[in-house]
C-alpha cells in the first residue's frame, strides 16, 4: 500500500487495512484528509484503479455492502414474508455482481479492490424497509451516474445488466415500504460522493 | 459458419443464452452486441418504438376490467412512457432526425389475467432491449438520456412482475437483446 494511502487510513477509526477503499470512502468526505479529500465528487481515486477499473471498484464496494446487508437482514431474521424472499433473492443476486464486476476489472488488467467490514442496525421491519430501500435505491443511482463514464464497451454491456436489475431491487422495496416505486419518469443519477456519503455508515473502515 | 443474418454461430448461440439468462451478461454481452449499425439516431428511433408499444399496452389494458390497484398502477406506468415517448422525440429532433408516429398495435388480452402477462412480457422485453442498445451509443449524452429511461423501466418491470405475483427479478443479470431479436418480438403486437 502506498505512504499516501496508509496516511489516509491511519486517520479512519481503526481496522484492517483493505487496498484502495479508504481512497474510496474519502470521497465521502467523512473521515480521512489530504489529497483524497480535494477529489472531485466526480472522480474515483486512482488507488481504486484507475478508468473503468475504478468504477468496477466503486460499483464492487456498493455490492460488497449490498450483500452483507441481506446477509444480515436473512440471517438476524429482520425481515418476514415477501420482504424476505426479496432478501435472499436479491442478496444472491448482489453475489453474483460481485463475482461479475471481480471478473471485469481482471479482465482489464486492475487489482480488484478487497472486500470491506460492514455494520449494519437493524431495528423493526419498517425500519429494515427503509433501510433497504436507502441502499438499493443509492445503489441504481450509482450506477445511472457511472454509465457515460465508462470506457470500455464490454464492461458498459455488463454494468448495464447489472444496474436495470439495481433498478428493480429499489423499486421493490419501495413498494413494500408504501413508497412509489419510482422518482419520477426518468431515473435520476447520483454522484460517487453523494453515494459513498449515503452508505458509509454501512462501513467499518 | 455464418448465419443468414451475418453474425457468426459463436455470437448466434451467446445471444440465444443471453436472452435465457442462463448465462452471467459479463463480458460476452459486449461481442453479443457489436453486429448493429445505424448509429445513435438509429438506436433512439428504436427506442421510441418501444416506448410507443407500452403505451399502447397500457392503453388497452385500460380499456379493460382491472381492479383499482392495477388500474392505478397502470395509469401511473403510462404517464411514465408518455414521458419517455416526448423525451425520445426531443433527443431525435437533436440529432437531426423526425420522429415516427406509433404504428398500430394489437393485443389481444381481453381480461386482468391476460393483460398482466403481455405487460410482464414487454417490460422485461424492454430492459432487454434498452440493455442491448444502450451499449453501442456513441453520445454521452443520448447515453445518459437512455439511461435514465432505462432505469425507470427496471421500476417498471419489477412493479409490474409484483403486481401479477412474480418475484421482481428474472435473474441477477438482465438480458441484453440486439435489435433484431426484439423487433421480432415486437411484430407479434404489430397490426396487419
Amino acid at each position: 500500500m502506498s505512504a499516501a494511502a496508509t496516511t489516509r487510513r491511519g486517520l479512519l477509526t481503526g481496522g484492517a487495512p483493505v487496498a484502495g477503499l479508504a481512497g474510496i470512502l474519502a470521497l465521502a468526505g467523512c473521515g480521512g484528509s489530504g489529497a483524497a479529500e480535494t477529489t472531485t465528487a466526480a472522480a474515483v481515486p486512482t488507488d481504486a484503479g484507475p478508468g473503468d477499473v475504478g468504477i468496477l471498484n466503486y460499483a464492487l464496494v456498493l455490492e460488497y455492502i449490498e450483500a452483507d446487508f441481506y446477509d444480515r437482514v436473512v440471517t438476524a431474521g429482520a425481515l418476514r414474508g415477501q420482504a424476505l424472499e426479496f432478501a435472499k433473492t436479491f442478496g444472491d443476486n448482489e453475489q453474483e455482481h460481485v463475482d461479475t464486476l471481480g471478473a471485469s476489472a481482471r479482465r482489464l488488467g486492475g487489482k480488484v479492490i478487497a472486500r470491506p467490514k460492514t455494520r449494519f442496525t437493524l431495528g423493526e421491519p419498517a425500519a429494515v424497509l427503509e433501510l433497504a430501500a436507502t441502499i438499493e435505491n443509492a445503489g441504481a443511482a450509482a450506477y445511472l451516474a457511472q454509465l457515460p463514464r465508462i470506457k470500455d464497451p464490454e464492461t458498459l454491456a455488463a454494468v448495464l445488466t447489472i444496474h436495470s436489475v439495481e433498478a428493480r431491487h429499489a423499486a421493490a422495496f419501495d413498494i413494500l415500504r408504501g413508497g412509489h416505486a419510482t422518482n419520477g419518469p426518468l431515473a435520476k443519477p447520483r454522484s460517487a460522493s453523494g453515494v459513498l456519503r449515503a452508505v458509509r455508515p454501512f462501513v467499518v473502515s | 459458419m455464418t448465419q443468414a443474418d451475418g453474425t457468426t454461430r459463436e455470437v448466434f448461440l451467446m445471444r440465444g443464452l443471453l436472452a435465457a439468462g442462463a448465462v452471467a451478461a459479463g463480458p460476452l454481452a459486449g461481442r453479443a452486441l457489436a453486429q448493429s449499425g445505424g448509429g445513435d439516431l438509429a438506436v433512439v428511433r428504436f427506442a421510441l418504438l418501444l416506448e410507443q408499444l407500452e403505451v399502447a399496452m397500457f392503453s388497452h389494458g385500460l380499456t379493460l376490467a382491472l381492479t383499482p390497484g392495477l388500474k392505478g398502477a397502470a395509469q401511473d406506468l403510462m404517464n411514465d412512457d408518455v414521458v419517455h415517448v416526448t423525451t425520445l422525440e426531443k433527443t431525435i429532433g437533436k440529432l437531426g432526425g423526425t420522429p415516427a408516429t406509433a404504428p398500430a398495435f394489437q393485443f389481444a388480452a381481453r381480461g386482468e389475467k391476460g393483460f398482466l402477462a403481455t405487460a410482464v412480457a414487454i417490460e422485461d422485453l424492454v430492459v432487454s432491449a434498452y440493455n442491448g442498445m444502450a451499449a453501442l451509443l456513441k453520445g454521452k449524452g443520448v447515453l445518459r438520456t437512455i439511461g435514465a429511461i432505462a432505469g425507470t423501466e427496471g421500476r417498471h418491470a419489477a412493479t409490474i412482475r409484483i403486481g401479477s405475483g412474480l418475484p421482481p427479478t428474472q435473474a441477477a443479470f438482465d438480458p441484453a437483446k440486439t435489435q433484431a431479436e426484439v423487433r421480432s418480438t415486437v411484430s407479434l403486437w404489430l397490426g396487419q
